[in-house]
């Protein structure tokens, strides 16, 4: 009798906290890559945020764009999907979308008036047949033109408004003996960056519409583009021989010592360079590449994998807190990005970041290559530029040829 | 009896994990990534067959044929500069020197660093802006030239450079062993008939250690088609296409360009490329030890 008493007090115990177990609330996973210094600042913004407003954060870090990606893939199709996962913006998300594995969140979409303070090309680069299938984050320009200010004093020449005065400029660096343009090397996708950066500023933003378009390989073979082919044809001589391999912080380093006149990079650069205790904008000059380009935007998203039949109350809450006034002001201000909304409050941002935001406020801006662009097409683009930059010889047909061949393949 | 057929349970039992490693996960994968290779996969597995599509476009890819080459390529050098390096290596320690330990530690230290960090060093060493050329003409030899990691014709042999350092050690430390173990009498026999000690390593010596060559050989030929890291820390796939290799093409079709389809028919030429050329080698083998058994 006793040890059938205490048999069952026991499995009594044994139930009340298994139950209050499961009472407690889940923590949230979400997966990211943002791992430097200044990413962690900015993604603790968005944790403290969802912290404070009664949820429980539960980082999930992996070094590594393709990492990331890699984890939250194979978690998805395992079956133990993250409450949230970090994609690029864009075609990224195509194949989950098509597999059904990511949830809708046009509720959330409609709550938040996202159709009226979010830009058009954001909402069209999330939106598939109709439905919203990720929460932007964050915004960045890919085409921001970096000079050293102590190489432009030494040739005593400004920031070039046109390529002509590019060039020029880049002679007269090279006669000083500095590398009048630097390149970064290691990964295909620099070179893709570059070749978006000299498109957009030759063709604005109805050349870009037309590459982007079906009649893309038209575009190309046209005499519209004769200019962007020539130009890519030139900058290869106007860089050192050390490109090749050489990686994109490295190649910033080059600015930051005066060593190389000018680079084309993303906004993410500009984190660096305020590490290294320069201030964009003073140290390091900074604009959207010359003819008043337009600035080629891509961003990230939170991708919201499918947990029953709607969307998890975290998952309405992380949603909700990313796309809020406040945190996207606070958190693109310790991020260096753009924000994915308008109303945002631009005062504390450096002036690098401060001319993208302006940019994207006034229209000027378009959705880079990756957004339309499946990662096969991309990389394959990036691919035949990176072998046509070590191509002494290459001529301005060979460009044309190969970019036209890249459309028409994929 | 009884305890005959005890002994065999125990042993089969001991067996069983590696067993079920072996055939679940090593032949398992193997068939499930010539299944995904049949079909249209992009991100996810998706069961939509359609063939032997992948492999034609995998044959029409420019980059995966130039990938090939390059690995012909530097797989022939490599194994050959790190053998014949290994070997003097192992020559040269084996004349009984004072401190061989510890040029035995150093000349095998390399092999202990990961591909990673081999192609980040000599990546930094030989880039021309910052590495050796640069030194040297800030030193005043002012028309020293020594770019190869950016030239697309030479590239390929700095890959080869950098696989060779960090490989030859092992040769070396395999090679060594068994010169070890060649009979002391044997030497002795040489010195009486006066034979030159080089003419005793090349035409004595060298036949006796063949088969540690052969595992040697085996070991180098799994780095190379394995190629990938060093790649990637040393040229990124080099200046255009020049040192693209097969495992680098797998690698990005898998997860950047999201095509797993398309790695999984590479992957499956890769290990189709293994099997063409290891299989007459074992056969040869078989054969070569039966006839001197018989």
């Amino acid at each position: 009798m006793r040890v059938i008493n205490k048999a069952l007090a026991s499995a009594a115990a044994v139930a009340i906290c298994t139950v209050s177990g499961v009472a407690q609330a889940q923590p949230t996973e979400v997966i990211h890559w943002w791992t430097s210094k200044a990413e962690s600042a900015g993604i603790k913004v968005i944790a403290d945020a969802f912290n404070q407003s009664g949820g429980e954060w539960k980082d999930e870090a992996v070094a590594g764009a393709s990492a990331a990606k890699t984890a939250a893939i194979n978690r998805i199709v395992g079956g133990n999907a993250p409450d949230a996962a970090q994609f690029s913006m864009g075609a990224d998300i195509n194949n989950l979308v098509e597999s059904g594995l990511l949830a809708n969140l046009d509720t959330v979409a409609q709550a938040g008036n996202w159709s009226q303070v979010i830009p058009a090309t954001v909402m069209s680069a999330i939106t598939r047949d109709g439905h919203i299938y990720a929460v932007p984050v964050q915004l960045q320009a890919t085409n921001f033109l970096f000079a050293s200010k102590a190489a432009l004093d030494k040739v005593g020449a400004t920031m070039p408004k046109t390529w002509d005065e590019f060039f020029a400029t880049g002679d007269k660096l090279r006669t000083a003996g500095i590398v009048p343009y630097a390149q970064a090397g290691d990964r295909d996708v620099w070179f893709m960056n570059t070749f978006a950066a000299v498109l957009a500023s030759v063709g604005g933003v109805d050349g870009w519409k037309q590459f982007t378009g079906p009649k893309g390989a038209d575009y190309v073979h046209s005499d519209a583009f004769k200019p962007v082919a020539e130009i890519l044809a030139r900058l290869p001589k106007y860089a050192d021989s050390g490109v090749s391999g050489r990686q994109w912080n490295v190649t910033n380093q080059m600015i930051l010592k005066g060593e190389a006149g000018f680079f084309i990079m993303g906004g993410w650069a500009i984190g660096e360079i305020v590490a290294a205790g320069k201030k964009p904008g003073e140290d390091v000059l900074c604009s959207i590449a010359p003819n008043n380009a337009p600035a080629v935007v891509n961003g990230d998203v939170w991708a919201m994998p499918v947990k029953g039949d709607n969307l998890t109350e975290a998952q309405k809450k992380l949603a909700e807190l990313t796309t809020s006034l406040e945190v996207q002001s606070k958190f693109t201000t310790a991020m260096g990005s753009l924000p994915i909304r308008t109303g945002v409050d631009a005062s504390r941002y450096n002036a690098c970041a401060a001319a993208g935001a302006s940019a994207i406020e006034k229209g000027n801006s378009v959705a880079a290559l990756m957004i339309p662009f499946s990662p096969e097409k991309v990389g394959a683009l990036g691919a035949e530029l990176k072998v046509l930059w070590a191509k002494p010889d290459a001529k301005p047909d060979d460009y044309v040829t190969a970019v036209a061949g890249v459309l028409e393949k994929y | 009896m009884h305890g005959l057929w005890r002994g065999r349970l125990q042993v089969t039992l001991a067996m069983l994990p590696a067993w079920i490693i072996v055939i679940g996960v090593f032949i398992g994968a193997m068939i499930w990534t010539f299944v995904i290779s049949m079909t249209n996969s992009r991100l996810i597995p998706i069961y939509k067959f359609n063939f032997f599509d992948q492999y034609v476009r995998l044959m029409n890819q420019d980059a995966w044929l130039v990938s090939v080459g390059n690995l012909v390529v530097f797989g022939v050098l490599f194994i050959l500069v790190c053998l014949v390096l290994g070997f003097l290596m192992a020559v040269m320690m084996d004349q009984k020197i004072r401190a061989e330990s510890l040029f035995r530690t150093i000349f095998l230290y390399p092999y202990a660093m990961s591909f990673v960090v081999t192609g980040l060093v000599w990546q930094w060493v030989l880039n021309p802006t910052f590495g050796i050329q640069a030194t040297m003409r800030s030193w005043g030899f002012d028309n020293f030239v020594f770019d190869w990691i950016v030239r697309p014709d030479r590239a390929i042999f700095v890959l080869v450079l950098a696989a060779v350092w960090q490989g030859s050690g092992l040769v070396m430390a395999i090679l060594l062993a068994g010169l070890r173990g060649v009979d002391e009498d044997l030497w002795k026999a040489t010195k009486v008939d006066g034979i030159a000690k080089w003419r005793v390593y090349t035409s004595i010596v060298l036949p006796i250690i063949a088969p540690m060559a052969a595992t040697a050989t085996v070991l180098l030929s799994v780095s190379v088609v394995k190629a990938y890291d060093l790649v990637v820390a040393l040229t990124g796939g080099g200046p255009g296409n020049a040192t693209e290799v097969p495992a680098k093409f797998v690698m990005e079709n898998l997860f950047e360009r999201q095509n797993v389809a398309l790695a999984n028919a590479g992957a499956i030429m890769m290990l189709a490329a293994v099997v063409v050329i290891a299989t007459p080698i074992y056969y040869a083998r078989r054969y070569m030890a039966q006839k001197a058994a018989g």
